[in-house]
Order: structure tokens, then sequence, then C-alpha cells
């Protein structure tokens, strides 16, 4: 039997008496869709949903207190470790005798020896100072004894909020006229040699839309400025016309909100960076839902211009419904300084639960309501022939959010091809081809000689970045 | 949207906009101008760079397929009879790759790769981009679509390489093939028809850059004799170095010649019987039994180890016996720990006299009782060169000996992540173990910190998992 936690344990291992109120709060179980451990209880792991996209996963070794949990908190432990060792003194049924999945097996293998319980306990108290311990009995006497809100309080918190939003419209629409008058300067001067003067010119503007509040636009911005050389040079052009032309379309969109249907008004106004958060999400009736069987198809990890850390998760509908988007991404942003990140799940995990969609005319980005463990043996769903079924889809997609920047194509009946030395293309048995993103060469290579294979892929209108191919030797995953 | 502009429209509208419409006013159309009136409250040239741009982004991609869409290298990588790795042995393999740390990774993966091979699969395709980097250098681990992958991701190779279509490597085809596959094949030749194999080293070797020239010529070193003398002198005027090194580096090991005997007299000299110095002494007494081998050095050098390693390359334990009137168990039982060991694993293993092998391990095990010596290099050693495991009496007494738990004790003992790495003892040592003996070496990892014994571990995962595998399977 592994050694067991104690209150006392946790209450010294707790970094400040703020942490352990904050892990009380997380105890609810509707917060952790899944809480498990091994037979003996050697190691407890589970996933909680916390404020990002998909859930932080939180493994413990109650024998020598070594943990691991993917959110991006500076305390350690965070208050998901302490959360779930609290869980496990109070309510230790909660968590399912179960094998340790591939993850907390990772995290296993990987661990270095920690020093004993003892040696970390005897050196907490100089590392605390002269504060007070952290205790538990204070966490719960400080829930109870929270006071019921004062009405007038919320009135006046509200009316704040009322008007600081008023003034942030304000703000906003003064960035789009500064936005709309370097656009012109662009266009008058010239966009052939916009690529020699990207980097400063576009610098400048980007922190005058932040200044804004406007900083999905600088965000937009400033990735333009390193996108331009991405591509190869004789795109350039086109690509600074596109994207110029969507900053344009957004910034006309945002100030005709109020004419716009209300999807592709919530898509103006997340564009130019307001957000919703994800409690407000999932209270929105009106957002679309999907339950289903989901593949992650991909993760992706990339580092912003403005020192985020963007991390993507793909997921596709194993049992796709007709009308209902069957490709959700899924966003979180860590802060680069908080060291490497990643999606915590991985390509080719399957789950089963309920995607709720950011109000958009053309629903793409959600948040991840519930989480099961998926159905066993998912297989991969029957997908339209050919590529200009999925390229129509693009195309309505593209027509109903003129600024949409990517989109899943998802199609059967292709093939991975060649053409010229080093390139490869997508194509379909009519003849029709995709350009394919050539930093995905080497990675396809094996998928060359290799159709039908059904793919799910990014289209950008320019080049196909392949997610996930069904072939008949496997499934292929981009990054696995 | 693409009927209120024409592609010609669009071209224009374009060139002025990347002119500058300060040099090229926007030739806008009637149609255009109406959209433009509508939107009045916007500056015009924002609205036409909008619609333009829409306009073009509703343009479909036009590619020119080619006629080699799937080149023949692509065909014949999936065409491969091999049975893929099964996922479990995949997923063990993987895991390996990664984990495995990076000085360490070409070796390790290629040994596993091997494994792999000799069960009878081969590497699932989708794992080759991450694999074929720690392989290719590695005749062993190269089938027909691991070949066929590596003139794929070659862009500079010809299409459809003609050695693909060949099955069999023959004295036809055999110049078409990547490097390590033409060394195993003029070793094999080299075995079969000695004299044979030196003319198809002839015929390819001016056409070869200098450093596949001194490759090839080692390959020379396999049933080496007096008949190869002749070429190798010829090369004495190789315009590179390596080249010259080589073949005179063979000369010097030819049977048969003044240098090799003066060289094979002077080793055996190094054998004495007990009859000198504290031992001969008791021995004339009767106080010590039969008369012992001693081995006794040459004078010293300042290169010990180059010198020693000159004067036994390319000699056997029996050969040495022969000449200094001993027999080869007790030439091999007074050998010292070091490189003349080494040296004449080398000439076992290129003879495939596995006895002489092993008894040669044994007793490099022997004199590091004291386990005073690192077991590494002798260890890196055998896992780059044995063709089979260990015997399992060999390798068990390998886990058993006082050098190789100094090591695990060492281990165990480590308080500092730089000291807990593994040296090679473990990953190693798992590599030459027979699959009976990996239970016993997973056992006695248990004990120590899993970041230690991470690839050691899933080194003998993968062994286990290819070893479980169904018949039918394989």
């Amino acid at each position: 039997m592994a050694e067991t936690l104690t209150k006392e344990k946790i209450e010294q291992l707790a970094p400040d008496q703020a942490s352990l109120g904050a892990a009380l709060k997380l105890m609810k179980p509707a917060g952790w869709p899944m809480l498990a451990r091994e037979a003996d209880a050697s190691l407890l792991w589970g996933e909680c949903q916390g404020s990002g996209a998909v859930p932080y996963r939180v493994v413990v070794s109650p024998s020598d207190v070594g943990y691991k949990c993917t959110c991006p908190s500076r305390k350690f432990p965070c208050k998901h470790v302490l959360a779930i060792m609290w869980m496990h003194c109070d309510r230790p049924e909660r968590f399912e005798p179960d094998a340790a999945p591939d993850w907390v097996q990772d995290w296993l293998s990987r661990r270095r020896p920690k020093a004993t319980s003892s040696e970390q306990t005897a050196e907490k108290p100089s590392a605390r100072d002269r504060r007070p311990a952290p205790s538990m009995a204070a966490a719960m006497q400080e829930t109870q004894e929270a006071k019921p809100a004062d009405p007038k309080a919320i009135a006046r918190a509200e009316a704040q909020r009322q008007r600081l939003k008023e003034e942030r419209e304000a703000t906003v629409l003064a960035g789009l006229d500064e936005l709309e008058r370097w656009i012109l300067d662009q266009v008058n001067l010239g966009l052939a040699g916009f690529a020699q003067r990207a980097v400063q010119s576009s610098k400048t503007l980007s922190t005058r839309l932040v200044d804004a509040k406007a900083p999905g636009l600088a965000s937009r911005l400033e990735m333009l400025s390193a996108d331009v050389f991405r591509v190869p040079e004789q795109m350039r052009g086109d690509l600074v016309l596109e994207r110029l032309a969507a900053l344009t379309l957004i910034s006309s969109a945002y100030r005709n909100q109020h004419r716009l249907p209300p999807a592709l008004k919530a898509d103006v106004r997340r564009a130019a960076g307001w957000t919703v958060k994800r409690e407000e999400l999932l209270a929105d009736a009106d957002a679309p839902r999907v339950s289903s069987d989901w593949i992650v198809v991909a993760t992706q990890s990339e580092v912003q211009p403005d020192k985020l850390r963007r991390l993507e998760t793909w997921l596709f509908s194993a049992a796709p419904v007709p009308d209902a988007p069957n490709v959700a991404l899924l966003i979180d942003f860590v802060p680069v300084s908080v060291g490497p990140s990643a999606s915590p799940f991985s390509a080719g995990e399957t789950l089963n639960g309920e995607v709720v969609f950011y109000p958009s005319a053309v629903p793409l980005r959600g948040q991840l309501a519930t989480r099961e463990a998926a159905s066993p043996n998912v297989a991969w769903p029957a997908l339209p022939r050919g590529l200009h079924t999925a390229l129509s889809a693009y195309e309505a997609a593209l027509a109903r959010q003129p600024w949409l920047e990517r989109w899943p194509l998802a199609a059967s009946e292709l093939a991975v091809e060649r053409f010229a030395s080093q390139h490869l293309v997508l194509a379909d048995d009519s003849g029709f081809a995709l350009p394919i993103e050539q930093t995905q060469t080497d990675d396809l290579l094996p998928l060359l000689g290799l159709g039908p294979i059904s793919a799910v892929v990014l289209w950008d209108g320019r080049f196909a970045r392949v997610l996930a191919a069904e072939t008949a030797i496997g499934r292929w995953h981009e990054g696995r | 949207m693409t009927g209120l502009i024409s592609n010609q429209e669009l071209g224009r509208l374009k060139q002025a906009i990347f002119l500058g419409l300060a040099r090229q006013p926007l030739p806008v159309s009637e149609g255009m101008q109406t959209l433009l009136a509508r939107a009045s409250q916007v500056e015009p040239a924002l609205v036409v760079l909008a619609l333009a741009a829409q306009r073009q982004r509703f343009d479909r991609p036009t590619v020119e397929r080619t006629a080699d869409g799937v080149p023949e290298a692509a065909r014949r990588l999936h065409a491969d009879q091999r049975p893929i790795i099964p996922e479990p042995a995949r997923r063990v393999l993987l895991r390996l790759a990664n984990g495995v740390e990076k000085g360490l990774a070409g070796a390790v993966v290629s040994m596993a790769v091997n494994r792999i091979m000799r069960a009878g699969f081969r590497l699932h395709p989708f794992d080759m981009p991450r694999l074929i980097s720690y392989i290719k250098g590695d005749a062993r681990c190269l089938g027909l679509a691991e070949t066929a992958y590596l003139l794929l991701a070659d862009t500079s190779a010809k299409s459809g390489a003609p050695s693909l279509l060949h099955t069999e490597m023959a004295p036809e085809n055999w110049t078409e093939f990547p490097k390590g596959h033409r060394v195993a094949f003029l070793r094999e030749e080299r075995r079969r028809d000695p004299a044979a194999a030196r003319a198809l080293i002839e015929s390819a070797f001016k056409s070869e850059p200098a450093a596949a020239r001194a490759d090839l010529l080692a390959a020379l070193e396999v049933g080496l004799s007096l008949d190869d003398l002749p070429f190798l002198e010829s090369l004495s005027a190789d315009r590179a170095e390596s080249v010259r090194n080589a073949a005179s580096r063979l000369m010097a090991i030819i049977p048969g010649t003044p240098v090799y005997a003066s060289r094979l007299a002077e080793a055996a000299r190094c054998f004495v019987r007990g009859g000198s110095g504290l031992g001969g002494i008791m021995q004339r007494v009767g106080l010590a039994g039969s008369s012992q081998v001693a081995f006794k050095p040459p004078i010293a050098a300042a290169d010990q180890r180059g010198m020693l390693a000159a004067l036994f390359e390319g000699f056997s334990p029996s050969e040495i016996a022969d000449a200094a009137g001993l027999s080869t168990r007790e030439v091999v039982g007074a050998l010292p720990e070091g490189i003349i060991i080494e040296t004449m694993c080398g000439r076992a293993l290129r003879d495939r006299d596995d006895e002489t092998l092993v008894q040669l391990i044994a007793q490099r095990l022997a004199v590091n009782e004291a386990g005073r010596h690192s077991l590494i290099p002798m260890l890196t050693w055998l896992a780059d060169n044995l063709r089979d495991p260990l015997p399992v009496d060999l390798a068990a007494a390998l886990l058993g000996s006082e050098a190789w738990q100094a090591s695990l004790r060492r281990l165990n003992d480590a308080t500092t992540p730089a000291v807990m790495k593994d040296d090679g003892t473990l990953i190693w040592t798992a590599a030459i173990l027979p699959t009976e003996l990996l239970r016993s070496i997973q056992e006695a990892m248990a004990a120590l910190q899993p970041a230690t014994t991470r690839t050691a571990r899933d080194f003998t995962d993968l062994v286990l998992a290819l070893d479980s595998l169904q018949p039918l399977e394989r």
C-alpha cells in the first residue's frame, strides 16, 4: 500500500493560504470530468476543467509527493494539485481504480527523483518567512464566511463595467480610424514594396492598436509582418493584398456591426479583440453545441509576436451531424515565460464530449464543456469524395465570413503526389490538386503512393496543411 | 464575385495597388462605380482593395500535375513484403526514440531497428522521417522499404533509382546501392570469392569519392591475402590520405609478408611461460602449480595503447599461440584488460569465430573482476558489432560480474541528475543480452530511478514485445 497523504502534509506543501482557498473552490465534482488512481493508490490523476479550452491534467505520486499539472501556474504545487490531494483525503471513493494512461506513464518515466517528503517538510519553515502557515480550516472558514453580495455594490460594479465598455468602444473606433489611414497609406505607396517596410511599419501601428484596446487587430498585423516572409516571394504581394483587405473588412464591419446578423457581429467583435469568457460561453443558450466522439487530429503550438504561446487542439467529429460543425478548434494561450507547454492532448487520442462553439457565422473555435472516455474503437468517418465539395464548403464559409484565414477541409479518395522536384500536392481523381505547405514535405513523403486516403487539412487559399489522414496502413497525424 | 470583376480587370486593379495609387490611379469599371457609390462613407480605394482581394480569394489554385506524381521509390516503399512492425512494438520503439539521450540516439535506435529487422518486420513508413537519420548508415537496418525512403527523401537522387528495381544486390548492380549496402555486400563477396570481390572494388574504385574509397577498401580485410598486395601497393599514390592510410594498414596485416611475420614474432614474445620473477621461483621450488603464461608488454611507449593496437592488429589468439608455442587457451588467459582484447575481438568477429569471441569476452570480464575498469568501452563495442546476443551463460556472468554490479551501485547511489544518467552501462548491456535474461536486467534496474533506466527499459520492452508476437504475425 502506498504512503497516504494527510491533510497536514498538504498544508505543509501549499505555497500560501490563497492556494488552499483556490483548491477548495475546485473540489466540486463537476470540475473534474475524470479522477482515477492506481489500484494501490500509489498514483492519483485527473483532469480539471480550468479557464482554458482544454482541461488541465494533474498527476500526483502520494508516496514522495511528486506532482505534475499542465496548467501554466507559477505556484508549485498549483491549486489543481492541492485540490486533487485534498479530494483524495476527504473523498477517496471519487477516484476510480484504473490503469495509468499514457500521459501518466510518460510523466512517471521522465520524472526526476525528488527529495524525500521529510526533507521537503524540513525545508519549508525557512522558506515561508514569517507568514502564517496555510491551513485548510482557515480556507474553509473563509468560504463559509463569505459575505452575501451587496446589491448596491453589484449595481455600482455593473455601471462601472458599462462605462469602461463604452470607453473602450470609443477607443477601438479611434484605433480603426488610424488603421484605415495606415492601410490607405500602404496602398498609395504600393504593396509591391510592403515587405521591405513591413516590420517597422506594422510594429508602430500594432502598438497603437494595443493602446486602442483592439489587440485582435494588433495581433493580425504583427502576424502579417511575420507571414509575409514565410511564403515564396512571388506570393507575397497577393498575401499582403488579402490580409490588408481583411483588416479593411473587419474595420468596416465593426463600424457597421449594428447591421450585421448576431453571429457575424460576434465574429467581428472577437476579431477586434473582445473576449468571451468560458463561463459566459457555456451559459449561452444560443451557442452551437455538438456532442460526439472526437478524434484529436492535431495539436499545434506557436509563439505569437505578443509573447504568448498559442496552443491549438484540432478535434474532428467521428460521427458528423449534418449542418453542424464537424471540426472544433480549442485554443489556449500560455505566456512564453512559463516555459515549454503543449496541449494536454496528443494527436490520435479520442474523447467523447460536448463542444460549445463560439457564436460565429462559421463556427469553428470552441470550448470543451464535458469530457468522457471515448467509445472503444472510434472509427474514421466517411467523408465526401474529392476536393470540390470540400472547397465549395470553404468558399461558402468565406462568403459568410469574408476575413476567414484558414478553414478545415475534409475529403476522401485523395492521394499525395509529388510535383516539381520537392513539392507535394493533395490530389483527387478528377485531376484537381492543392499544393501542400513545403514545411510538411519530409513528413508526408511516406504518404506518396498510398492513395486513396481520406484527410483533414487546413486550407488558407494558398497551401494545404495536412492535419491527419486515414490510410491503408493506419492513421497519419501531423507531428505525431 | 467573379462576375463583378473579370480576370483582366482584377489584373489591372492589382497592378495599380502593387505599384501604388500615388503613381497609377485605380482603373474602376462602371459596375464597380455603382458599388463605390453605395459605400460612400468608406474611402473608395479601400473598397476596391477589399473587393479585389475577395475576388482573388475565390480563385481556385491551378497546379500542373506531373507524370511522375508517384515516383518509383514511393511504390517500392509500400511494396516491401515484410510485415510492418505491429502497433504495440511500434509504440515502444517511438517511446525509445523520443526518450533516448541525443548522444546515444543514433546507436540505440539503430540497434533497436536491427532487432526489428531480425524479427522479420519493417519500420512503419510513417516513422521513417523521424528514424531514418539514425539508421541510414547501417546496412543491417536498410531493407527495401527503408532504402526506398532514403532515395525518396534524397532530392538529388535520379528519379526511379534503378537499384530499387533489383531485390537482390549482385555484381551487376551493386554500385547503384547506398554505401553501407555496398560495403556489406563486398565483405560477403570476399568471404565467397576474394579475387572476384577485389576485382569489383578495382572496377569501381576510381569513380568513387575519397571517403567511399576508404570504406570500400576496408572490406578487403575479409579474406586478405598476398593476392591483394599488388592492388594495395598501387594505392600508395592515391590522392586521398585516408585511402593511403587504409591501404598501408591492410598491407601490414597481410599474412605471409615479412612485416607480418616480424610483427607476429614480436607479439608472440609478449607471452612468456612463468619462469622468471617470483612466480617462476615459486614454481621451481614447487610452491606454485602448473606453469602460468604471463603477458609481458614490449618496452613502454608514450602511446602504449596505440603501440599495442598496431602490434596486435589482425592477429588471432591461435596464430599467436602457434608462434609462441602455447595453447590458445593459455594466450587468451594471459591477455590483459584493454586494447589487445578489443583488437582480437575484431579479428574474431571478422572471421565469424564466435567461440574465440566468447573466450575473449569472458577473459575481459575475468581480468576486470575487481571492477576497477569501466565496462563501457567493451559494452559499446559489443553492442555495435555483435551479430547475435551473447550466449546465456556469458551474459549471466556479465550481469553477475563485479564490474557490472559496481556500475549498478554507482547509479543507485547517485544523488545528482548528471550522475544519475545511464552512462551506457544499462542500455548497452540490454542491447547484447539474450531474451532469456532481459527480465533479469529489468529486475536489476527496478531499484533505480525511472529516468536512469528509461532507455534500457524501453529497449528491453521492445525486444520482449517483438519476442511475444504470435508466429502468424511474424
